[in-house]
């Protein structure tokens, strides 16, 4: 919930690409569960949310606007509401912010079994709903990470241990941080400037460690809270090698803003430049061939475990079975695609033309049509015999 | 997204949702479309189909369905799902002109000659288009690489724009393909199952 109303606003940022889909996904749920009280779209978000789904729903909008006050992720120009964190608003996103997830996952599953009540002859009148649905269709994998942070929100929320107002809105700052992009940085920045003044050192610290927490959880790479947690400090330990190039970017950018007047900011810049010197440490890039070579290695062994897992891994062989299996496939769908009747009298051949066999072929249409097959009479006779020690051994007449 | 055509017209596609494909995938390790969305594509397909299509020429119109919807519910970065989307348009093309092109001949063989002319420009544009392409094609690709087996050239000619592609690409697309193709079976598999388990 609080990533995804701070991602309605950061939609237009090229980091927030993968939180977009989070955006619409919510963006839908709040039409059709969320409960009168939201109203007025906001006019610092609408500008920022512009894709198309957030024009579907100002319930999203006002949504974010509540988030807003916390999570300054409007354009640098607007850094007034940024600073103004009032108490009693925090108090009041837990009960709200808790309601558009659950409400979603059991609308979600709702409208999942009332599809599964239709009869299959309802399938193709799918259209309709499943375009409505679409949206939220590929919520189902996300829906834990959902429910996850609301927990983990609530949970910080509603922590006694919380020592000042700026510290609650702190924690939200932090567990907003990963739809965070470069551009709101600046803005992050005043905040911290601000919040220095007011809370302690050591509430920072502890947002830190909470900061630190919500990374382990979150492994996955389209999430941008590296950079805005990176930017305290002692979260970059824990940032993983393969976002250094992500954090990278995002630090070179937020320079650009310009806001390192604040204590952050200083604390930052010794470790952007140790960082960057890190990065220019490693040796330059191995001669082309080598590198050609492995990729090349690594990608065949991909394709062996995607098509042969337990077969050979030599070039050779993995390419043999990869055409083999393609082939196959392709004859799949075409056979799949041929239509299914019902007594089974023509099943359409693609290739297979037989002028002479089409009466046997005919009826052993029929016959596979029901399970069965011909077989010589021969075969037969041990079947049929009495003694039923000869079940397995039906074509063996010779090995008594 | 750009609007892209299947078999009849279809409505502007909307954002796509799909979290595959609005990961930023610079070392695109995407994984192949989520089932879901091969199914929404494929289903609006058939549903299309079915409302328009007379049914003697179904098999081949289904099929073809297949292959539009599975490229276009894969990540539009791919090489292959652009080729094959290419191909289904220019198919459909020189399918829509030829027809014009039989129905005109047949319905009129008095024709004037500017429009049977106008018909066959039409149809040899199309496919000199194809032949040019093809052309090309063979001409720019004898061997990319000298560390390419012989084999490359067959995968080639069966995965979608395979042509041009240099070899460690081929590779690469060859998985996302193969990947697709499979869900794509499984998924026509568990609807033939679905709709013949009411027997």
């Amino acid at each position: 919930m609080i990533h995804a109303a701070a991602a309605a606003a950061t939609g237009t940022t090229s980091r927030g690409h993968s939180v977009d889909w989070w955006s619409t996904a919510v963006t839908c749920s709040p039409d059709h569960q969320l409960p009168a009280g939201w109203s007025g779209p906001a006019d610092g978000n609408s500008s920022r949310s512009g894709n198309a789904a957030s024009s579907e729903s100002p319930g999203s909008n006002s949504f974010a606007t509540g988030v807003s006050s916390v999570t300054f992720q409007e354009s640098a120009g607007v850094p007034g509401p940024a600073a103004v964190v009032p108490q009693p608003v925090a108090g009041t996103f837990t009960t709200d912010w808790s309601h558009p997830y659950y409400f979603d996952g059991s609308g979600f599953l709702g409208h999942m079994s009332s599809r599964n009540d239709q009869g299959h002859m309802n399938v193709l009148s799918l259209t309709s709903p499943s375009s409505n649905n679409s949206p939220m269709m590929p919520q189902d994998p996300h829906e834990q990470n959902h429910q996850f942070l609301s927990n983990l929100g609530l949970e910080l929320l509603s922590s006694p241990t919380s020592p000042s107002p700026g510290f609650r809105s702190l924690l939200l700052k932090s567990l907003t941080e990963p739809a965070a992009s470069a551009k709101p940085l600046s803005g992050f920045q005043q905040y911290q400037q601000q919040t220095m003044n007011q809370v302690p050192a050591d509430s920072i610290r502890e947002a830190l460690q909470f900061s630190n927490s919500t990374l382990f959880w979150n492994p996955s790479p389209g999430f941008g809270s590296v950079e805005g947690l990176a930017n305290l400090g002692a979260a970059r330990q824990s940032l993983g090698q393969s976002r250094l190039a992500s954090s990278r970017a995002d630090k070179s950018t937020s320079e650009g803003a310009g806001d390192s007047s604040s204590v952050i900011a200083k604390k930052v810049t010794p470790d952007r430049t140790a960082l960057k010197k890190a990065r220019t440490g490693t040796p330059s890039p191995l001669p082309t061939f080598k590198v050609r070579k492995e990729k090349l290695g690594d990608r065949i062994t991909a394709l062996q475990q995607l098509v042969s897992p337990f077969g050979k891994t030599d070039t050779a062989s993995v390419l043999h079975e990869t055409i083999e299996y393609i082939k196959f496939l392709h004859e799949q769908v075409g056979s799949l695609s041929a239509p299914y009747l019902k007594n089974r009298q023509q099943v359409p051949h693609l290739k297979i033309v037989s002028r002479d066999g089409s009466e046997a072929a005919a009826t052993k249409g029929d016959l596979t049509g029901r399970g069965l097959c011909l077989v010589p009479i021969s075969s037969t006779f041990a079947v049929a015999s009495e003694t039923p020690v000869d079940f397995w051994t039906p074509f063996g007449a010779a090995f008594r | 997204m750009a609007v892209k055509r299947t078999a009849p017209s279809p409505p502007t596609p909307r954002p796509n949702p799909n979290p595959n494909r609005r990961a930023p995938a610079s070392g695109a390790d995407a994984a192949s479309p989520s089932k879901r969305m091969l199914a929404f594509h494929f289903i609006r397909a058939l549903a299309r189909i079915h409302r328009s299509t007379p049914v003697p020429r179904r098999t081949r119109t289904i099929r073809r369905a297949a292959y539009s919807s599975m490229a276009r519910a894969a990540n539009p970065r791919r090489v292959w799902s652009r080729a094959l989307l290419q191909q289904m348009r220019a198919r459909r093309a020189t399918t829509r002109r030829a027809a014009v092109l039989r129905r005109s001949v047949s319905a009129a063989p008095a024709t004037p000659p500017g429009g049977g002319a106008r018909s066959i420009a039409g149809e040899d544009e199309s496919t000199t288009t194809l032949a040019a392409l093809a052309r090309t094609a063979a001409a720019a690709a004898p061997h990319r690489q000298a560390g390419e087996p012989a084999r490359a050239d067959a995968l080639r000619r069966l995965v979608p724009g395979g042509n041009e592609m240099e070899y460690s690409n081929l590779l690469e697309e060859t998985a996302d393909y193969v990947r697709c193709l499979r869900a794509q079976v499984q998924l026509m598999q568990g609807l033939v199952d679905l709709f013949s388990a009411g027997r």
